[in-house]
C-alpha cells in the first residue's frame, strides 16, 4: 500500500449504493472529497451517513458502484489494507491497554520494536497534549483526553483519510466545542484529509470546508458551510441546517426570479432561484435572524438598521399573535402564531416585552425569501 | 451488623444474618472440618490389641473345653464326688468368664490417635493414580477450552439476540439429560463393538479400545463438562465492545492477534471461571470414570477415595485422601487466578 506519511488523498465514491436485504441504506452517491479537506456528512440519525462511513472504511462492501481512495478503486480491499483509519463512535479504546499502548497498537501490528513503538507514541501523544498521560490506563482520562487518545492512534498509523463517526457526541457542550477546535488544529497540521459524520449542524458548520447533507441515503446538498447555510437547495437542507421560518404554499406568479406565493397567510414575495413553474407547490423561507417584528410591543427594536431595507424593496407583512419568548442569552427567540402556523424572530436580548396573545405583524424583505420545492425532485423520479 | 439491621429492619437483618451463618458453616466450614478432623486420626489396633484378642480366644476355647469335661463328669453315676467335681469347673468356668469380660471392656475402647499416618500412608501406585488424574483433569480443561473458545466467540459475535438464543438452546439442551444417561451413551458409542469402532471399522480402520485405554473417560469427561466452561468465556465475550475489534482490524491487525490482544484479555475472567469449574468438576468427577473404566482401565483417584470409605472401610485414610484431592483443586484454583491474573472480584462479580 502506498502512504505519503501525513498528505491527505480525495476519496471518490462513484454511483456507490448500500442495500441491506430490501433496505436501500444508501441510494446509488456520488461524492468527491478532495485530499487534505475537512469534509463533514450531516444528515439525522438513520440517514445512513454512518454506512457510507463504514462502506469507505471497508467495514462494508458498496452493493453496487465503487470506492476510491486516491484514485485507487477500493473494491475488495480490507480495512486493515486501506489507508484509512476510523475513530469510532464509542472511541473503541482498548481498556485493558495503557494510552501509550493504544496508540501504538497500530505499529506493534507492524512488527515495529518496542522502543520504536513507545517514542512514535509519544510525539502522538504530545501532538494531542498528552504527553505525560502515556501510562495511564484510557479509564483515568477523562471523556475530552479519551476523545485524543483515540485520535493520536488513528493517526499512528499515518492513514491518508482520517474517519470520525460522531466522536465528540458522548462531550458536554464545552469540551464538545474545545474539541471542535482541536480537531480543526490537527487536521490543519498533518494535512489529512478528514471525512466527519455528525447529526450536529454546529459542529459541522464549525469545522468543515465543505459539507455534505444527507437524507434517507441520499446526499442532497454538497457544498461549503456558508452555501449550505445562506443557499440551501431543498426544503430539507433548509430546515435541517439552523432553524428556518416556512411559508408553503402555490406559485402564482413569477417575473424573472422574484416569485409570489399564494399562502394561507397571505401573498409572499420570494426570491425563485431554481425556476420553479408558476404553479407548482412551494415553500418560502425566512432565517429567523432575517424576519422582524413590524408593528405591535417592541415592534423594531434593535433592527433600526434594517428598516431601511424593508422600505426599498417588496415588503411582506403577515399579520401574527405573539406567543412565547424563549431566552438564549445574548438573544431571545420570539414565536409568533397564525393559524396552525407558528414562525420565530431572532431579536437582541432587551427588546420589548410582548404581551401574550397581544396582535402584532412580523416582515421581511422579498430577497431574503428563499422559495424551493415543496417537495424533493429525487422522490419524484422514484429512484 | 449495625448496617444489615438499618438495611433490611431487625426480623430481616436476623434473617438474613441467620441464613449467611448456616451457608458458612453448613456448606463451608462444617463439612471440610469434619473431613479435616477425620483424616487427622486413626484407630490403635496394633501390639497390644492383637495380643488381647489372641487372649479373648483362648479363654473362650478353655470354656469349651471345661463343657466338655462337665459333660463327661454329668455322666458319671450320681454321688458327692460328681456334684464336687461339676461345682469345681462351674467355679473355673465363672473365673474365665470374669477374665474374658475385662479383656473385652479393654478391647472395646480402641485407642484413638491423633496423626498425620493416613497421609503419610498413601503407597506410590495410589500416589501415582492421583497425579495421574491431576494431570487428566488438566488435560480436560485445556481441551474444554480448545474446544469452548471458538464456540463461545461465534455465539457471542452473532449480532442477533435471535441467533445467539437459538444457539444456546441447542447448547443447553444436551445438559437437561441425566449425565447418566449421557454417560452410559457414550459408554455403548465407545465399547469395543460399539458404534464409535463401527464407524471406524467401515473406513477400514482397526477397532480401537476406547474404554480399556482409559480414553474413554477421557472423552466422556469432556463431553459431560465441556459446557461449564463455554457459558463463563460466552458470558465475558459478549460484553466486549464490538468496535473495539473493528478498532483493531481497522489498524491492521489480523485475526490471531486480535484475539491474543483483545479478544482472549478481555475474556480471562470468564476463562478462568470456565477453567477453574471444569477442573474441579472433572478432579472430582466419581460417576464418569466409574462407569467408563468399570475396572478394565486404571481408576481416578475419586474412586480410590470411595473404596477406602467402603470397601477397605477406612475412614479416616479416605478422609485424607479426599482431603488431598481438595488441597490439589484449591492449588489449581489460586494458580488459575495467577496466570489469568484475575482476582477474586473479577472471579464473583
Amino acid at each position: 500500500m502506498t502512504r505519503d506519511s501525513g498528505r491527505g488523498v480525495d476519496v471518490e465514491l462513484k454511483d456507490t449504493c448500500v442495500r441491506f436485504g430490501d433496505f436501500t441504506a444508501v441510494h446509488a452517491t456520488n461524492l468527491t472529497v478532495r485530499a487534505g479537506e475537512f469534509f463533514s456528512i450531516l444528515g439525522p440519525s438513520g440517514c445512513g451517513k454512518t454506512t457510507l462511513l463504514r462502506t469507505i472504511s471497508g467495514f462494508l462492501e458498496p452493493t453496487s458502484g465503487d470506492v476510491k481512495i486516491g484514485g485507487r478503486s477500493m473494491l475488495g480491499v480490507g480495512p486493515q489494507a486501506r489507508p484509512t483509519a476510523l475513530i469510532f463512535q464509542s472511541l473503541a479504546l482498548f481498556p485493558l491497554m495503557s494510552v501509550w499502548e493504544n496508540v501504538a497498537f497500530g505499529l506493534e501490528m507492524r512488527g515495529w520494536n518496542r522502543d520504536k513503538r513507545r517514542g512514535r507514541a509519544q510525539e502522538l501523544l504530545d501532538l494531542v497534549a498528552l504527553g505525560d498521560q502515556g501510562d495511564k490506563k484510557p479509564d483515568a482520562l477523562s471523556g475530552g483526553q479519551r476523545q485524543r487518545v483515540a485520535v493520536a492512534r488513528a493517526l499512528a498509523v499515518e492513514p491518508s483519510v482520517l474517519l470520525l463517526d460522531e466522536p465528540l457526541s458522548a462531550l458536554d457542550l464545552k469540551l464538545r466545542q474545545r474539541m471542535r477546535s482541536e480537531l480543526r488544529d490537527i487536521q490543519r497540521k498533518t494535512g489529512v484529509t478528514f471525512i466527519y459524520i455528525t447529526h450536529d449542524q454546529g459542529e459541522a458548520l464549525t469545522m468543515s470546508d465543505r459539507i455534505a447533507v444527507m437524507v434517507d441515503g441520499r446526499i442532497e446538498q454538497v457544498g461549503t458551510g456558508d452555501a449550505i447555510y445562506s443557499a440551501p437547495t431543498s426544503a430539507f437542507v433548509a430546515t435541517f441546517v439552523g432553524a428556518n421560518n416556512a411559508f408553503p404554499g402555490k406559485i402564482i406568479s413569477d417575473n424573472a426570479g422574484d416569485a409570489v406565493i399564494e399562502t394561507s397567510a397571505g401573498k409572499v414575495h420570494g426570491s425563485n432561484p431554481q425556476k420553479l413553474a408558476v404553479g407548482s407547490d412551494a415553500i418560502a423561507f425566512v432565517r429567523p435572524e432575517k424576519t422582524q417584528v413590524l408593528s405591535g410591543p417592541g415592534a423594531g427594536v434593535g433592527q433600526a438598521n434594517r428598516t431601511d431595507h424593508l422600505v426599498g424593496g417588496a415588503v411582506n407583512r403577515i399579520e401574527v399573535q405573539f406567543e412565547r419568548r424563549d431566552l438564549e442569552g445574548p438573544f431571545v427567540n420570539l414565536f409568533f402564531r397564525r393559524g396552525k402556523h407558528r414562525w420565530m424572530v431572532h431579536a437582541p436580548n432587551g427588546a420589548g416585552a410582548h404581551e401574550v396573545g397581544s396582535s402584532c405583524a412580523i416582515g421581511f424583505t422579498a430577497a431574503d425569501a428563499l422559495v424551493l420545492p415543496a417537495r424533493r425532485p429525487a422522490d419524484d423520479s422514484g429512484a | 451488623m449495625n448496617a444489615l439491621g438499618r438495611a433490611f429492619g431487625p426480623t430481616m437483618g436476623t434473617a438474613v444474618l441467620l441464613l449467611v451463618s448456616i451457608w458458612i458453616i453448613g456448606m463451608i466450614v462444617g463439612p471440610q472440618l469434619i473431613m479435616v478432623e477425620q483424616s487427622l486420626w486413626y484407630i490403635d489396633r496394633g501390639g497390644a490389641a492383637a495380643a488381647i484378642s489372641a487372649d479373648i480366644d483362648r479363654y473362650y476355647n478353655d470354656i469349651d473345653m471345661l463343657g466338655f469335661d462337665r459333660d463327661d463328669a454329668g455322666a458319671r453315676g450320681p454321688g458327692v464326688s460328681r456334684d464336687n467335681e461339676i461345682a469345681r469347673i462351674d467355679e473355673q468356668i465363672a473365673g474365665i468368664e470374669r477374665q474374658i469380660r475385662d479383656l473385652e471392656a479393654v478391647e472395646s475402647v480402641p485407642r484413638k490417635v491423633y496423626s498425620l499416618r493416613n497421609y503419610a500412608g498413601m503407597g506410590r501406585s495410589h500416589f501415582f493414580i492421583f497425579l495421574k488424574t491431576i494431570a487428566a483433569a488438566v488435560a480436560v480443561t485445556v481441551i474444554a477450552f480448545v474446544v469452548c473458545y471458538p464456540v463461545a466467540y461465534t455465539v457471542a459475535r452473532l449480532a442477533t439476540p435471535g441467533k445467539a438464543a437459538i444457539l444456546m438452546l441447542g447448547l443447553i439442551v444436551p445438559y437437561s439429560i441425566n449425565e447418566l444417561l449421557r454417560v452410559f451413551a457414550w459408554l455403548m458409542i465407545l465399547n469395543y463393538n460399539g458404534v464409535a469402532n463401527l464407524l471406524l471399522g467401515a473406513l477400514g480402520w482397526d477397532a480401537v479400545p476406547f474404554l480399556e485405554s482409559g480414553a474413554g473417560v477421557f472423552i466422556a469427561m469432556v463431553y459431560a463438562y465441556v459446557l461449564f466452561m463455554v457459558f463463563p468465556i460466552y458470558n465475558t465475550v459478549s460484553t466486549l465492545d464490538f468496535s473495539q475489534v473493528e478498532a483493531a482490524r481497522d489498524m491492521g491487525a489480523p485475526m490471531w492477534q486480535i484475539h491474543r490482544r483483545i479478544i482472549l484479555p478481555h475474556a480471562r475472567p470468564g476463562i478462568a471461571v470456565g477453567c477453574i469449574m471444569t477442573f474441579m468438576l472433572a478432579a472430582g468427577s466419581y460417576s464418569v470414570p466409574y462407569i467408563m473404566t468399570r475396572g478394565v482401565a486404571e481408576p481416578w483417584f475419586t474412586q480410590l477415595i470411595y473404596n477406602k470409605f467402603f470397601e477397605s472401610n477406612n475412614w479416616n485414610g479416605g478422609a485424607a485422601y479426599a482431603f488431598t484431592l481438595l488441597v490439589a483443586c484449591v492449588l489449581f484454583v489460586f494458580l488459575m487466578m495467577r496466570v489469568f491474573k484475575v482476582g477474586i472480584r473479577d472471579i464473583a462479580p
